[in-house]
């Protein structure tokens, strides 16, 4: 475990080496809030319903939907595939490290620094703007949602391991992440509230992964989840986390015979 | 003339390497084909869902704001087709010492630095845009002429100079620090504010409004030529815009190359 720490210590100091990049990181991250929390409160009936949400509700969860999204969405799993391509990977096979375990550290680092700051940015945006935001005062939800923050911080790094596994058979892996990234504030609700789609839509998102990573944390705070459905969509999210967990060994495995040091 | 026509042929040799290199890795080719068609997709499906519950929003009617979508999608397919991977690949080649061989050739440095990459696959974005503004143009009754036709080509033009000279502007900070990987993603955030009239952001507070209003004209100014509301005034600042801020990007590449101390050796 000391070595993890190491790695997550290091990590602290390479985002804390290009200070300026860092505040143009954060001031992105807050422009992001603001854009989004203003446009829809544009759109949102003071009084009435928008999608079946009330205006305190679609607020709560836009907002929601940026922090638990900053803390899930961010990974350093986009640095395996050019670590893969130009041979580094090779420094890695020789140390006593688990290679998933080390990219864990990174993003557990990359994740406490956003945490940190997100938190101080909507608290920031709610001082100033004073947005009419819901806060779930039930503990059972508070920690349920905080479960299936943990189930979506690992869906996202086996995906991200996944993406990057690729590396081992093609130089280009920036084309299949991007095209994750395109998709993933639609699937995974970040966008809209997937309940607003059609049901034929809500079922087939209920049993991917995508919805598990920003909707269903952010529905189980908001108190909109029935006891089923929290039961169900946390046995789908682990399902999931094991499967991808699974193939992402599997991949490995079999990429490792094709691994040829290129690069170097 | 002649230095009109040297630029135009190395212009023609990017467009055809740009070309060859895209043609060279098929897979990529067909994902980023179809990353663009969801990305171009996705502005107006957004735009579409956010609408669907309100007549109007800010004095800008349903239909209004879908051809401001589309508009969006056509101002930044011109923008990011043209310039967007040249820009992405900035700081990198300052930070590598690569602009040493840009600086040492015998033509313009910004040109080079800006035009070395050109990105086909956002003719995609391009002609989904085209294709929902002349649907949306034909329900909203709207008849487009050939001046109107022109207009909206010389205003595009104004518009895309201005996102360029902003661009580049903002970019050429990176020849003091090196590293700033995250301006670029600040630029694209701030590109996505434009997709929005600036009315969205008067509750943010004056200081925040005033801020969105130059970049709104981006997205708007094209738009209102199509739904044929154009004023004079909105033409006049989109042109000062742009023209000032080309030309204090120009006057500040000048100035940053003189504390360029290239990395490589």
């Amino acid at each position: 475990m000391k070595k993890y720490w190491q790695v997550v210590q290091s990590t602290w100091w390479e985002i804390g080496t290009y200070r300026f990049n860092f505040v143009m990181w954060r001031f992105r991250m807050l422009l992001q809030f603001i854009t989004v929390y203003f446009l829809w409160l544009a759109v949102t009936p003071s009084q009435g319903q928008i999608f079946g949400y009330s205006q305190q509700l679609i607020l709560t969860y836009i907002l929601g939907t940026a922090f638990v999204g900053s803390i899930v969405l961010s990974t350093r799993t986009h640095e395996i595939g050019p670590n893969i391509d130009s041979g580094d990977l090779s420094l890695f096979l020789l140390r006593p490290l688990n290679y998933f375990k080390y990219w864990f550290a990174r993003d557990m680092a990359d994740k406490a620094v956003n945490i940190v700051f997100v938190i101080g940015e909507l608290l920031l945006v709610y001082v100033i703007f004073k947005p009419p935001v819901f806060f779930q005062t039930d503990t059972a939800m508070l920690v349920l949602s905080l479960v299936a923050i943990c189930f979506a911080i690992f869906l996202n790094f086996y995906i991200g391991c996944l993406l990057g596994l690729i590396g081992f058979w093609s130089p280009e892996v920036w084309a299949p992440r991007f095209m994750y990234y395109v998709l993933i504030p639609f699937l995974g609700g970040a966008a809209f509230p997937l309940d607003i789609f059609p049901q034929g839509f809500q079922q087939v998102m209920a049993v991917l992964p995508f919805s598990y990573m920003i909707y269903f944390p952010v529905k189980i705070y908001l108190g909109s989840l029935t006891a089923d459905q929290i039961i169900s969509g946390m046995t789908v999210a682990g399902l999931w986390v094991i499967l991808l967990h699974c193939a992402t060994q599997f991949t490995w495995l079999k990429g490792l015979r094709n691994y040829s040091a290129q690069g170097r | 003339m002649k230095k009109v026509k040297r630029y135009l042929r190395v212009y023609k040799v990017l467009l055809r390497l740009n070309l060859a290199q895209l043609l060279a890795y098929r897979a990529n080719l067909i994902n980023s084909c179809i990353s663009h068609t969801i990305w171009g997709m996705f502005g107006l499906m957004a735009m579409f869902l956010l609408t669907s519950k309100n007549a109007s929003i800010f004095g800008w009617t349903r239909n209004e704001l879908l051809v401001i979508a589309a508009t969006y999608n056509i101002v930044f397919g011109v923008f990011y087709g043209l310039f967007q991977r040249s820009f992405v690949e900035f700081s990198n080649t300052i930070h590598f010492g690569r602009l040493d061989s840009l600086l040492t050739k015998p033509i313009d440095s910004q040109f080079l630095l800006t035009s070395m990459y050109i990105s086909y696959t956002h003719i995609i974005r391009l002609c989904i845009g085209f294709v929902f503004l002349g649907i949306l143009l034909t329900q909203m009754q709207i008849s487009i002429t050939f001046w109107t036709i022109l207009s909206f080509l010389l205003v595009l033009g104004i518009s895309v100079l201005f996102i360029y000279s902003l661009w580049f502007l903002v970019l050429t900070i990176t020849i003091w620090f090196t590293k700033l990987t995250n301006l670029v993603e600040l630029l694209f955030q701030i590109n996505g504010v434009t997709r929005f009239p600036p009315d969205v952001f008067k509750e943010a507070g004056l200081v925040i409004f005033l801020l969105c209003f130059p970049l709104s004209l981006i997205v708007i100014v094209p738009a209102k030529t199509l739904l044929q509301k154009l004023q004079l005034s909105d033409v006049g600042w989109l042109y000062l815009l742009a023209v000032i801020t080309f030309y204090f990007s120009r006057l500040f590449w000048k100035y940053a190359l003189r504390s360029y101390t290239s990395a490589s050796g």
